[in-house]
């Protein structure tokens, strides 16, 4: 195991690598650089000089030549200097991916939380009533985007109800909706999952066999079918994981909340390329270890599972 | 009995005249300020790049951060009048080429150290050799590199800057927080590369606290020991507000909610939910005029456009007032008549009784009789007229034009597009981000686009309209020798009224080559709890000046 965690991390070096070219060539490939921006965003009351502030960031310079600064850097553990913001790239990320990691969690919560339960209940009595509420909930879960379910619980649960505050200091009660809101998609597409593997899986020879040696139904869910069911689901939760931080983008947004994704969409509209090479970059090891941490928590779920 | 119903008359008439003084006092409307009280304010966004402003070109980080800085001259947003700031008095030499500027002596900065002409050498000294700020807004206006020939200390309270050429715009820049706001050059010291994210200090009547980020907030506190404001203001001494905070919210619902269910004490929302909330229970609405302008910018690089009719005609075809009626304006909207806002014109007369009759009326009649005559008909009954011998371009060419905005001009833009489809022009509306809009505006990809400017004077006209400014700022390719002459005119002189005739003159040329069309200006809606009072508009009229501004009870 331990040599498959270190050959996983070998590879990741090149991984990374691939992802500092791509987003370096794609932030460049959009119309327009962070000189237009600067330009657009002022007031117009006064010819700013362009060629001046494109030299001053480096961006006269051959393309090749700036990849190999930004490399070299990178390497050094500089990310560099956001322009518009004027402030380390790092020192950015440092600030606000908290915010987006203490929104993640509590959504990620909430999908094993809400979707294992639906999921469950949803497969004790498939083709019941309840059965049926749910998944017919969890198709208007999965269709609905994200940017009007949260104006529909702004105007619900903050405006109408007056039950959450929609600002305010960072604490359980101002995450709660948005991270709600977050949790939905994902909560519906693993009730889902986990209904039809339970189902599946529940058809299986075992489990009749578990039943007619008298064990009760909730051992028999517990301890072997959803064990069994997991395991697709496991992987489906891990690429949900990287979709929660993805969907923070509008989630973080409609909840007027700080947070990487903000940054992210900020520094790909401002064309703030050291700040999107920044974000991307660490957005990618998460990525990483993410796929890793799944990877060895499968041998554990299921120990036919061996990496050598 | 007799004694209790003696009491009941007592007590009635002292209910009935507590609350007859109660309705003669009335709301808190008119009353005496109150010293107290946090602002809580939701904004488009908090400090948006640097509360350094030389390292800063967004607008709206220049409005926050002011709240929290003097310049060396004041400018009364209400009247455009020059009054003194950090400056007592200045003195513009007779040729025009330096200024003298008298400062006070009883000022310090926020970190207590003592504000005087080394101070103002300091700022200066940053602003021009500072890499972050090469370039920017405050590195143009000073004039570094170019106009700006040096600045010399002549004694501990007086500075003198000299300029190459006469420089008509010295006093609007030394009133501008640009250039004109004063920092403190221990905290530059201190806080190195970081000043601006983690502090900034300054003179004026509010105390930079923290930002976190555009989409976070600024919280500013009282400066207790603030005795120098602008004699403009309404009161002397410190702010009455204890402090402010400026939430940035992006999405405009989520702004309407925050003060809808009290999070805030104001918030800019959009023209529907101005219309929705301005007379809810508790809260009131200000309408503010913004004074830059910008109106419908016209390529007059492509062929089609070159022609004047065919510019008459969008003109004939675009009715301000429907545009205005709209669901998008709900009659919010400044009607233009000439590129120049009220704000910056002035009000007597007003811009339409100066620049009305240059005006083309809405004729769709008019327009397709010009377009007819252009050479554009509509031969094939698509309802899109092409091209029949016009000069420069193929016959057969439909007449479709481009126009390019951002997301917020669509809406009103799609309504010009049913306009002009009604005389056979068709029009694509086509959104892009700020950066890509621009791009394709400076490389002339573009047929019709709004092109606004949060300019506080006439000045900026000379970056739009002078042929020398092509593309950067003139997009539309503009150039006219007497407009040309009469912009290099009105930066040749220092007084005012000269000034404004030459813009006046200017003003009309442009609407008579249609450069630009006027069309209809929309006005920030702001909806603010009913206590809150004395808020006034800043200097380019996108925000808020806090210092007079209190809270009722």
């Amino acid at each position: 195991m331990h040599r498959y965690i270190a050959w996983r991390l070998l590879i990741a070096i090149p991984t990374l690598l691939g992802v500092t070219l791509l987003i370096f060539s794609m932030v460049r490939l959009l119309p327009g650089d962070p000189v237009d921006f600067i330009v657009a965003h002022s007031s117009h009351a006064v010819a700013l000089d362009r060629d001046l502030i494109r030299r001053q960031l480096g961006l006269d310079l051959p393309g090749p030549v700036q990849y190999f600064h930004y490399l070299s850097r990178v390497l050094r553990g500089d990310l560099g200097r956001a322009i518009m913001f004027n402030q380390s790239v790092s020192e950015l990320i440092r600030r606000e991916l908290p915010y987006t990691v203490r929104l993640a969690a509590l959504a990620i919560s909430f999908v094993v939380l809400l979707g294992f339960s639906f999921g469950i209940l949803a497969a004790l009595k498939p083709n019941s009533w309840y059965d049926s509420a749910i998944m017919a909930t969890a198709v208007v879960g999965v269709s609905m985007p994200d940017f009007w379910i949260g104006m529909l619980f702004i105007l619900a649960f903050c405006i109408k109800l007056r039950w959450f505050p929609l600002l305010g200091p960072e604490s359980l009660r101002i995450l709660i909706l948005p991270a709600l809101v977050l949790a939905l998609r994902s909560t519906a597409i693993i009730a889902r999952m986990l209904r039809s593997s339970l189902l599946e899986v529940m058809g299986e020879d075992y489990i009749r066999t578990a039943r007619s040696k008298g064990l009760r139904e909730r051992i028999v869910i517990a301890k072997h079918a959803l064990k069994n069911a997991l395991l697709p689901v496991l992987t489906l939760l891990g690429l949900q994981l990287g979709g929660l931080l993805g969907g923070t983008v509008i989630v973080e947004n409609v909840f007027a909340r700080h947070g990487i994704g903000y940054l992210a969409v900020n520094a790909i509209l401002q064309r703030d390329y050291p700040l999107t090479q920044g974000i991307v970059l660490v957005m990618a090891v998460v990525f990483v270890g993410i796929n890793l941490f799944i990877d060895v928590v499968y041998s554990y779920v299921d120990p036919r599972i061996r990496y050598g | 009995m007799s004694s209790s119903n003696g009491k009941m008359i007592r007590m009635s008439v002292l209910l009935g005249v507590m609350l007859c003084v109660a309705l003669v006092a009335g709301p808190v409307v008119g009353a005496d300020p109150v010293e107290g009280g946090h602002l809580m304010i939701a904004f488009y966004s908090s400090i948006q790049d640097s509360a350094d402003l030389c390292k800063a070109t967004a607008v709206y980080t220049k409005m926050i951060v002011a709240n929290g800085l003097d310049t060396l001259i004041a400018k009364d947003p209400a009247t455009g009048q020059y009054y003194p700031g950090l400056a007592r008095s200045w003195k513009i030499s007779p040729d025009g080429l330096s200024v003298t500027l008298v400062l006070r002596e009883d000022v310090t900065f926020h970190d207590g150290t003592p504000f005087n002409a080394q101070a103002v050498k300091a700022n200066f000294d940053h602003i021009a050799n500072t890499p972050d700020c090469a370039g920017k807004e405050a590195y143009s206006k000073l004039g570094v590199g170019k106009s700006l020939a040096g600045y010399e200390v002549l004694d501990e309270y007086t500075i003198r800057i000299t300029y190459n050429q006469t420089n008509a715009r010295m006093v609007e820049n030394l009133a501008d927080p640009f250039v004109g706001a004063m920092h403190s050059p221990a905290a530059f010291e201190r806080y190195g590369d970081d000043y601006g994210q983690k502090a900034m200090v300054g003179t004026g009547p509010f105390v930079f606290v923290e930002w976190t980020g555009d989409q976070g907030k600024v919280v500013f506190e009282r400066n207790e020991d603030y005795n120098w404001a602008p004699e403009f203001y309404g009161h002397q001494g410190p702010a009455y507000l204890e402090g402010f905070t400026v939430q940035g919210i992006g999405d405009p619902t989520s702004r309407a909610a925050a003060i809808e269910i009290g999070d805030v004490d104001m918030a800019i929302v959009e023209p529907t939910d101005f219309i929705r909330l301005q007379d809810a229970a508790g809260l009131k609405g200000w309408l503010q005029s913004r004074k830059g302008w910008g109106d419908l910018s016209i390529n007059l690089s492509n062929p089609i456009l070159q022609d004047l009719r065919v510019r008459q005609a969008i003109a004939h075809a675009i009715d301000k007032e429907a545009i205005n009626e709209s669901p998008v304006f709900q009659e919010l909207g400044e009607i233009k008549y000439c590129e120049f806002t009220e704000g910056i014109w002035g009000s007597d007369p007003s811009p339409k009784e100066e620049f009305g009759k240059y005006n083309l009326d809405y004729d769709p009649e008019q327009a397709m009789a010009l377009l007819e005559e252009a050479g554009w008909k509509d031969t094939d009954g698509d309802g899109v007229r092409e091209a029949h011998g016009v000069e420069g371009v193929e016959d057969g060419t439909k007449l479709h034009l481009l126009d390019l905005v951002r997301d917020y001009e669509k809406s009103s833009h799609e309504i010009i597009q049913g306009m002009l489809s009604e005389v056979g022009i068709k029009v694509e509306v086509r959104v892009h981000d700020f950066a890509t809009r621009e791009t394709l505006l400076f490389e002339g990809k573009f047929d019709i686009a709004p092109w606004p400017t949060t300019a506080q004077s006439f000045f900026a006209f000379n970056e739009e309209m002078h042929s020398e400014s092509v593309p950067f700022y003139n997009i539309g390719f503009y150039g006219n020798p007497v407009v040309d002459a009469l912009l290099d005119g009105a930066l040749a002189t220092t007084d005012p009224e000269l000034q404004r005739e030459y813009y006046r003159l200017v003003a009309i040329q442009v609407l008579k080559d249609l450069a630009s069309i006027p069309t209809v200006k929309i006005r920030n809606t702001w909806i603010l709890k009913a206590e809150v009072q004395g808020v006034k508009s800043d200097l380019m009229s996108v925000g808020f000046d806090l210092y007079d501004a209190w809270m009722g009870q």
